[in-house]
């Protein structure tokens, strides 16, 4: 399903948040390591309201892979 | 003069609803980012926005009400309409959280080797070892009784154990 990899962005192996490519460090949890396979997506803009954001342990707002890796 | 004490109103805040948007093929990320700028610029109560690989040609708007979800994609390129009704959380959970394969996996079940030298080959599941991720197979092509332990990425389940399918 390589269609819904983005190719603007990488995903953040720890934390799986999306980045732009040329960031370096990831917003959310400072992590160095990032993956360019991922798939889906989560777009979280109030986790303290957003059942979907608590289901998948997520608590800042941002955009989020469903899948990291092969 | 004494005056009774007011009660407290709990204002209950409205449970949120999942609505699935119809969106062209391979453009379902890109809505989602456009419907994510709607959100904050016009200030609307969306929760989340979810683009799963498996609904192809669909995104999934979390917000409280249908109003909501047409203020958001109103005049978005790529946006088709709207699926009606909405979508049960147990089926989106379903989606976001899918169980690992060897959880569903039974003894008995019939499933087909997709990596390794007997890719391709049918088989019934014999042994499960849950610690290793690893199952021993019944080949079915075999002409002898044939037993193999594979890993569990390696199978895809065919027909489960019981089922008529």
């Amino acid at each position: 399903m390589s269609y819904q990899r983005a190719r603007s962005f990488k995903a953040c192996v720890n934390c799986k948040a999306l980045v732009r490519k040329e960031e370096e460090v990831c917003p959310i949890c400072g992590s160095r390591e990032f993956s360019e396979e991922w798939y889906g997506m989560v777009i979280v803009i109030n986790p303290e309201k957003s059942k979907v954001a608590k289901l998948l342990g997520i608590t800042k707002p941002g955009r989020y892979a469903l899948k990291v890796g092969v | 003069m004494s005056e009774s004490p007011t009660p407290s109103v709990k204002v209950k805040l409205p449970e949120a609803l999942f609505f699935a948007i119809r969106t062209t093929a391979q453009q379902e990320i890109n809505v989602a980012i456009m419907v994510e700028a709607h959100a904050k610029v016009k200030n609307l109560p969306i929760y989340s926005i979810v683009v799963v690989p498996e609904l192809r040609g669909y995104i999934i708007i979390e917000a409280t009400g249908l109003h909501v979800v047409y203020e958001a994609i109103r005049g978005l390129k790529h946006v088709k309409g709207r699926a009606s009704g909405t979508i049960k959380w147990e089926d989106l959970e379903k989606l976001l959280k899918p169980k690992p394969l060897i959880e569903i996996l039974q003894e008995g079940d019939e499933v087909e080797v997709t990596a390794g030298p007997l890719r391709g080959a049918r088989a019934k599941v014999v042994a499960i070892d849950r610690a290793k991720n690893e199952v021993t197979l019944n080949i079915f092509e075999a002409q002898y009784a044939h037993t193999v332990t594979v890993p569990v990425e390696w199978i895809k389940i065919v027909k489960k154990v019981g089922s008529s399918a």
